[in-house]
């Protein structure tokens, strides 16, 4: 008994001191995805490890609420979650067993990719008959890198908020990366421009953001509603649909049901792009400029012979 | 001359002019003007008809066409897109019959992330009902004594098996609150019951979490992470956990404590007191006039410290990689019962769960999921006597039992689950119904319509000591849906 008394005081002794020696050095970022995870590492340079949980090739509406999360999320000082519902299934379980009052809604820890972005696709009428619909909105906003500046901004503030004493760095840092997005943004628009006003279909809305921003138009999904797999009449009728309009391109993330996109590309003529929808999906989309640097070269490429 | 009769003649017609139109009505110029302007519109307007016409003409005969094209990629679709042979249809029935199945929604394998209300409202608000038909080779006054859950489908024909309305959310900075009201019905009675009521500390400093309230006491992996029967992949519960904890399962009121332990792996540590009183502790107090093995339990209030329930869990949790998670847990719970003035009885129980899921998964499938989970119970019955003749009717004893349940989920193909639950107890009595030697073996197959509803078809094998002829079979269709907003199950 009394050497399970001293253990477990040994135990509480290490965990406090491990909480001071976070708060002491480097920040501790945890990123519920890649995407987020990969803007905080420009935004937080040396001063801040950065862990994400889900990367592009994974769909974030459908991890588990696996404990080593948990633990992941109790030694966080900063959480960055992208909002909207995206992690609802298994990030607020998380965040109320992590016990981590640096994380929870409201602290100056707790970043909300969501903050400031215009949000696409917000429903009217919340009907699940629509399916999985996300009552604020469209939540694949990551992929607009438009956004990833209003995002950065948001976790450089939390950044200065927990480590005062670094928000020199961080404003610099911020700004370093604003300049590099701008800079990128205004190639891949021109890498864009001449095909503005492609037809498109996804399987998901995944790339509502994306599309608007390099002047895409989303011609439809493979899904006929959020989360609801196609039925052979409604893919018969997107493909006559994809015909009639001219739609050049699908883009389907790697976690698709692909058989349904080979298909409707083999039958309208379309073109298939398997496109991890963000960081991490593959191993040339390893940050948040290379990730954008691959996708828009990839459709450039498949679309223009 | 000539020139001069012209104005003669214009004047002459002018005159006759004059006077026709004396004689019949002068025109209305304008009125005329005005009919003209409005053929003229018409004429447009049925122009822009006819145009219409054609328009939809030509549209429809492009259906026309395109409908043929259409059915034939509806076929080819679901041709192409069948699995392959051997495993389920995707989509039931023949190709392209259920054309528009567009209601086959996302379905979620095991804790499944139920949407919360998009933080616009302080409190989640949901109803999920699940309810059977069944089959049973036995009469309903031997089922009952095999579905000893109070949740099981036990009587021919149809049972409401719980309709849970689940009311969560945030308090305050400090606490969050969860509340869970269920109701029954049972044979035409309306049941209800206030399952849990609790608080949770937020922010406690050292790792620390408080609970308080009324709540499922954290003991083994269906006590700690999946308490309520609609997260269950079976229609009913396991047979030790019946015997060790009553039709509903260990809940009271009371306060417990847990610690975050900083490894770098997963592990806490659980500390509870509650109430060892009523049915919902069947194994302790239990309510007085119950009989545990044959004996009658008399009532018995708190007198000390040691008259609580105490509970401990260890539970840890190691990721092997990116697929594979293993789950080990350790819980005992010690507490008084009531066959004599100061017997007791201790419970323990190990479980592990092991989940496979790969990183690229189609909304959470394909998925395997294992869980064992072992349960032992040390139960010091006092001796009792005849009150009216003082014959003595058993001896003090300390009575052992023991079970397990194995059970293995496979997601393998979305939306269908297939399950497999072998379950074993025994506790040396062989008439004893909650005590004898009992093998029961349960597959069954899961089908999601969506996230929120599905549909599952459970066959019970189930050999029982106490049974004359040994073997009872059963069969449940069982039905569950949510509706509103329900909080995100734990691992």
């Amino acid at each position: 008994m009394n050497q399970c008394l001293t253990f477990l005081l040994a135990m509480l002794a290490l965990g406090t001191g491990a909480v001071n020696t976070a708060a002491a050095g480097k920040l501790n970022v945890v990123a519920t995805l890649e995407d987020l995870a990969s803007i905080a590492r420009f935004v937080g340079g040396d001063d801040v490890t950065v862990a994400g949980i889900a990367h592009g090739g994974q769909d974030a509406h459908f991890l588990d609420a696996k404990p080593s999360y948990l633990v992941k999320l109790n030694r966080a000082d900063v959480l960055i979650e992208n909002g909207a519902e995206l992690e609802v299934g298994w990030l607020p379980v998380l965040v109320d067993g992590a016990r981590n009052r640096r994380i929870l809604p409201g602290a100056p820890g707790r970043v909300n990719a969501m903050a400031g972005i215009e949000m696409l696709e917000v429903p009217a009428t919340l009907s699940r008959a629509e399916g999985d619909v996300h009552p604020q909105g469209n939540p694949h906003f990551t992929l607009d890198p438009a956004n990833g500046k209003i995002i950065a901004a948001s976790i450089c503030n939390a950044f200065c908020a927990c480590a005062p004493d670094r928000a020199a760095t961080f404003r610099a840092n911020l700004a370093a990366f604003d300049k590099r997005l701008d800079e990128s943004l205004a190639r891949w628009t021109a890498m864009m421009a001449p095909l503005k006003g492609l037809k498109i279909v996804t399987f998901h809305r995944n790339f509502s953001y994306f599309a608007r921003r390099f002047g895409l138009q989303a011609a439809g999904t493979l899904e006929p509603k959020p989360g609801v797999p196609p039925s052979p009449g409604y893919l018969a009728n997107l493909i006559v649909t994809m015909k009639t309009e001219g739609v050049k391109l699908i883009l389907a993330e790697p976690y698709r049901d692909l058989k349904v996109a080979q298909f409707a590309a083999e039958k309208s003529g379309a073109k298939m792009l398997v496109a991890p929808a963000g960081v991490g999906g593959n191993d040339d989309s390893r940050d948040y400029f290379a990730c954008f640097d691959w996708l828009l070269g990839q459709i450039v490429k498949t679309v223009v012979p | 001359m000539k020139t001069s009769r012209y104005p003669l003649i214009g004047g002459m017609a002018l005159a006759l002019a004059v006077a026709a139109e004396a004689a019949i009505e002068p025109p209305d110029w304008q009125q005329v003007l005005k009919e003209l302007r409005e053929l003229r519109e018409e004429q447009k307007s049925l122009r822009q008809t006819v145009a219409g016409q054609q328009k939809t003409i030509e549209t429809l005969q492009r259906q026309i066409a395109a409908s043929d094209e259409k059915q034939k990629l509806a076929a080819e679709a679901a041709a192409a897109l069948a699995p392959a042979p051997g495993a389920m249809p995707a989509t039931p029935g023949a190709p392209g019959a259920q054309a528009d199945t567009a209601a086959k929604a996302l379905a979620a394998p095991g804790g499944s992330p139920f949407r919360i209300g998009g933080g616009r409202s302080y409190m989640d608000i949901s109803l999920d009902v699940l309810a059977a038909a069944a089959w049973t080779s036995k009469p309903d006054s031997e089922t009952r004594n095999l579905q000893f859950g109070g949740h099981d489908p036990h009587e021919r024909g149809f049972t409401l098996q719980n309709a849970e309305l689940a009311l969560q959310g945030i308090v305050d900075p400090y606490f969050r609150g969860d509340a869970f009201i269920i109701m029954q019905i049972d044979r035409g009675e309306t049941i209800v019951e206030l399952e849990e009521a609790y608080l949770t500390t937020l922010q406690m400093p050292w790792n620390l979490q408080l609970k308080g309230g009324q709540f499922f006491t954290e003991f083994g992996r269906l006590g700690s992470s999946m308490p309520h029967p609609h997260t269950w992949s079976f229609a009913d519960q396991p047979v030790i956990w019946g015997r060790m904890f009553g039709p509903d399962g260990l809940r009271n009121p009371g306060a417990r404590v847990s610690w975050l332990a900083p490894t770098p792996f997963y592990l806490e540590l659980f500390g509870a007191a509650q109430n060892a009183e009523g049915g919902t502790a069947s194994s302790f107090l239990n309510s007085p006039g119950e009989t545990f093995a044959g004996r009658t339990l008399t009532g018995r209030s708190v007198r000390n410290w040691s008259d609580l329930l105490y509970t401990t869990r260890a539970a840890a949790s190691f990721d092997l990689d990116d697929e594979n998670t293993l789950s080990l847990g350790a819980s005992a719970a010690f507490g008084p019962n009531s066959t004599g003035g100061d017997t007791r009885t201790v419970i323990y129980g190990g479980d592990i769960y092991w989940k496979w899921k790969p990183v690229q998964n189609d909304h959470g499938w394909p998925f395997l999921k294992w869980t064992t989970e072992a349960l032992g119970r040390s139960y010091d019955a006092a001796a009792q006597w005849d009150p009216a003749t003082g014959v003595p009717l058993f001896r003090d004893e300390t009575l052992h039992d023991w079970g397990l349940y194995s059970e293995i989920a496979w997601g393998f193909e979305r939306p269908w689950i297939a399950a497999v639950r072998a379950d074993y107890a025994n506790g040396g009595a062989g008439h004893d119904p909650l005590r004898d030697r009992r093998v029961r073996l349960s597959p069954n197959i899961t089908y999601f319509f969506s996230e929120f509803s599905k549909l599952r078809l459970q066959y019970n094998a189930d050999w029982a000591a106490h049974l004359n002829d040994n073997l009872a079979h059963a069969v449940f269709l069982q039905f569950e849906y949510l509706m509103g907003a329900h909080g995100a199950h734990k691992f």
